[in-house]
């Protein structure tokens, strides 16, 4: 072969590869750590009810996909993920204490409330988050 | 020879340097977070979360022990987080079960 052609063989290929070195490799706890966040962000009562704990996940992720793009340590991407995703697991269960708190709140209320019939009130988690927010007095019992 | 193991041994310092300091202080968080759950009756009712946060908890001391502190930080760290699911997830059966009795 040319020896000038096989130069330029050697040369694409030694750019070819290069680039590849510079390229995150897909990394799969990342995607398990976006895709949690995103499903609790779709949900209302976690975007609501664990607002804050979910705003530290998103950090906790940002900080992740900045360790990758950065070509970080694979391991401490995949521990970086895992602390996102395991803060979006804390906001989904701060979200379900603070929903059934708020229902007990209301339970209570309920028995003095003529127009609040018990199993119908009971039934109806939204309403009963929605009808609590009103009262001050139904938030101090959050953490 | 010589100079190479020279190389060798600065690039070892240098390595142990970059992760000097033990996570002591984490993994006192680590314990806290574990007692916390522990204390929200996690042993029954987040049995596996709290069983992960203290495995890792061991790991992480095993690290520190063989003196590498930078798997034993983000062992203790993944502890903590653990430890404070199970945490939660125990009050939370706690408090979804209380109004139905």
């Amino acid at each position: 072969v040319n020896p000038g052609v096989r130069c330029g063989i050697l040369a694409v290929a030694a750019v070819v590869l290069g680039a590849c070195a510079f390229v995150p490799r897909p990394n799969p706890r990342l995607d398990e750590a976006r895709t949690a966040l995103e499903r609790a962000s779709a949900d209302s009562r976690i975007a609501v009810d664990g607002a804050a704990e979910l705003a530290i996940a998103a950090e906790g992720l940002r900080h992740a996909i900045a360790a990758h793009d950065g070509l970080d340590d694979p391991a401490r991407v995949d521990h970086l993920a895992y602390v996102a995703k395991q803060r979006v697991a804390i906001a989904t269960e701060a979200a379900r204490l603070r929903a059934s708190r708020q229902v007990e709140g209301l339970l209570v209320t309920s028995s003095a409330d003529p127009t609040c019939a018990g199993g119908k009130c009971r039934g109806d988690a939204s309403v009963a988050g929605r009808r609590i927010t009103v009262f001050p007095g139904g938030r101090s019992t959050s953490p | 020879m010589r100079i190479r193991d020279g190389g060798n041994l600065l690039i070892a310092l240098a390595t142990v340097g970059c992760a000097a300091n033990p996570p002591v202080e984490q993994l006192a968080s680590s314990e806290r977070a574990i007692a916390a759950a522990v204390a929200e009756d996690a042993e029954a009712l987040a049995p596996r979360d709290l069983h992960l946060a203290r495995f890792k908890l061991d790991l992480s001391r095993r690290w520190l022990a063989a003196g590498d502190h930078e798997p034993a930080r983000w062992l203790a760290e993944q502890a903590q987080i653990d430890a404070e699911l199970a945490r939660l997830k125990a009050a939370a059966a706690k408090s979804g079960k209380a109004p139905a009795r």
